[in-house]
């Protein structure tokens, strides 16, 4: 039954034009990175010589010494000590920091098109379930012998789908258009400080793992969004709440951890699964564990409230 | 006496501490339209939502083809198509799509009967486009076939003629006399047209302010026993009346030249032919109808008072 609700409200998402438009605003983003990359892009002579970059390198590792010293930031500390680290390991290793434009750089910076796709879910999110309360066809929905909860859940569960399609569209065009235009050339590697090492991983992965962290954060706005629709009914409300969220609250979060460890518990220290294959987390003392766990905590709370609401609530419209 | 396929027994729903529907109780059997009538805000609606599950129950049960709604819904509500108020259809979908996605919401229902369905409410060659371009009557067409997808035992319609125009109307009411016999439906139609209720219903039930007034056969009055007013236009109506008190009932009205008698259906027979045989040429009988109309106001004025 509950693949039968999540086909027809696939069915429903794409006989709408919104859902095109949203496809159609991701293709013309990627096809204006296309062409910005296209026409800035570093050639091989462009690229700075050996002496060149090893000497910036060893600059920035003097300022960032001075960093670690000063702040009692843990954030800042991670930041400055694994960014010596990757610096040290580059010039040791002979490892530019530069490179020529390729089909990787060129992916990973579509990582920025990730919050246009967060808008974009967090709308259908948002309006899955109001919509119906808006043409009244949720009363037809409901005088069937599917439960409210599957309903509810279909609803959900296609939302998510529909972002993973929204992202798999991002990936893929980005591979194909970057590697037409740009071709591999450049090199394979990611370096990341881990546990106090510097860590060589493969380029694909890497872009894969942070194409896979971003959607946590994508996940967990999409739910918060459906809760708000969902007990509110106002699709209005749940977007501007969400998308404000989703650009306000990292920050906040970071200013908040400036003053307390408590900040470890928000949501939002807890959505940026990269730090822990990166810089290290925002609170010292935060492990991987325990960011899942706040997250499903998070997750779980938001989707206890919406189906509550969604069952319990008398239909009177 | 057959099993009801609905029965409302006993039905209160509070909203705060409005008492919107106070002990309402009635049954309606296969194969019958039954009417459910009151003025604007006496609980039509929210009756009928109950019905379907839409809205809680505060006290009492409902029963559909004996299935609890409020402890075995599942169960219950795969015996019901309902169309509440407008039909709800989704206008960027095709009509075909529609009826697609209330099939796969219900067991055993294939493409063969979507294409059924559609070609018995006539929208076959309109099945690919959009709902938003479909006329109101056209529309409500595709509700019904919506409603009636999954084979139902109980049909349960919110106003379904409203906005419809008369030629609309009366095919409105022809199809769903046609599946009440047919397939042996029973049909529950709220409505506050009062007119269109007589000519489609069978028996119909009459709410106000939460409470039943009276449920009655539209029919009654056409029966053998019962009496009814008959105006009999006859030529020399002075002498009819004169021989009519002697010999048939206590009190016959005159009112210019025309006489009225209050008779069965029985009675008033005898009287032509006893007319006749004394030598008087009859023009005209007319059995004076009470409309529902009539019936209506006079149950919920009484109700006021």
């Amino acid at each position: 039954m509950l693949l039968k609700l999540i086909q027809n409200e696939w069915m429903k998402l794409f006989s709408r034009i919104g859902t095109y438009v949203m496809c159609g605003i991701l293709l013309l983003g990627l096809v204006t990175t296309a062409a910005f990359t296209f026409y800035t892009k570093t050639q091989e002579e462009d690229l700075p010589s050996k002496e060149q970059w090893e000497q910036e390198l060893l600059q920035e590792n003097e300022n960032l010494a001075v960093d670690e010293q000063e702040t009692n930031n843990n954030y800042i500390l991670n930041y400055a000590r694994s960014n010596q680290a990757i610096n040290t390991y580059r010039i040791e290793n002979d490892i530019s920091p530069y490179e020529v434009t390729n089909v990787w750089t060129y992916i990973e910076s579509n990582n920025m098109l990730i919050q246009l796709i967060g808008v974009f879910i967090i709308i259908v999110g948002a309006s899955i379930v109001a919509h119906e309360f808006n043409k009244g066809t949720i009363k037809l929905l409901l005088v069937r012998s599917a439960s409210r909860n599957q309903i509810l859940a279909s609803k959900f569960i296609t939302t998510i789908l529909f972002g993973l399609f929204l992202l798999a569209l991002l990936f893929g065009l980005s591979f194909v258009v970057g590697s037409i235009l740009f071709g591999f050339d450049g090199t394979a590697v990611h370096l990341s400080y881990i546990d106090g090492e510097v860590v060589e991983r493969s380029r694909i992965l890497f872009l894969g793992l942070s194409y896979l962290s971003s959607s946590v954060k994508l996940v967990m706005l999409t739910s918060f969004a459906f809760m708000i629709s969902t007990i509110f009914r106002n699709e209005t409300i749940a977007i501007a709440l969400s998308v404000m969220l989703m650009f306000v609250g990292s920050q906040a979060t970071n200013i908040l951890a400036l003053f307390t460890d408590w900040a470890k518990y928000s949501l939002f220290a807890n959505t940026n699964l990269d730090v822990y294959f990166t810089n290290g987390p925002m609170v010292e003392g935060m492990t991987l564990l325990f960011s899942v766990v706040v997250l499903i905590i998070y997750l779980s709370l938001f989707l206890f409230l919406a189906f509550l609401f969604f069952k319990k609530r008398d239909v009177s419209i | 006496m057959q099993e009801p396929m609905l029965s409302l027994q006993k039905v209160n729903k509070m909203i705060g501490r409005n008492h919107i529907i106070r002990d309402l109780s009635f049954d309606v059997n296969p194969g019958e339209i039954f009417g459910f009538l009151g003025p604007n805000g006496a609980g039509k609606t929210t009756t009928i939502r109950m019905v379907v599950g839409l809205t809680g129950i505060s006290s009492g049960d409902i029963r559909i083809n004996d299935f609890s709604i409020t402890k075995d819904y599942k169960n219950a509500i795969q015996y019901v198509g309902t169309i509440v108020e407008n039909p709800e259809l989704y206008p960027y979908l095709t009509a075909e799509k529609n009826l697609l996605h209330y099939a796969r919401m219900s067991k055993n229902v294939t493409k063969e009967d979507i294409k059924q369905r559609l070609e018995l409410v006539r929208l076959s060659h309109v099945r690919d486009q959009k709902v938003s371009r479909f006329s109101l009557g056209m529309k409500q067409r595709l509700g019904i076939a919506q409603a009636m997808l999954h084979n139902p035992k109980v049909l349960i319609l919110d106003e379904p003629t409203n906005g419809l125009d008369p030629a609309g109307v009366r095919e409105m009411r022809d199809y769903l006399r046609k599946v009440a016999k047919e397939e042996n439906i029973a049909i529950l139609v709220s409505s506050h047209l009062l007119s269109e209720m007589e000519l489609m219903c069978d028996r119909f039930a009459i709410i106000q302010n939460g409470k039943l007034v009276k449920v009655e056969e539209v029919s009654s009055e056409g029966q053998m026993d019962v009496a009814s007013f008959y105006r009999i236009e006859v030529d020399e109506p002075n002498k009819a009346k004169k021989l009519l008190l002697d010999k048939y009932v206590d009190e016959v009205g005159l009112d210019d030249e025309i006489i009225r008698v209050n008779v069965t259906k029985e009675k008033i027979g005898k009287i032509i032919t006893f007319l006749t045989n004394n030598d008087m040429t009859i023009y005209e009988v007319i059995r004076e109808k009470q409309t529902l109309e009539d019936r209506f106001l006079e149950a919920t004025e009484g109700e006021v008072s």
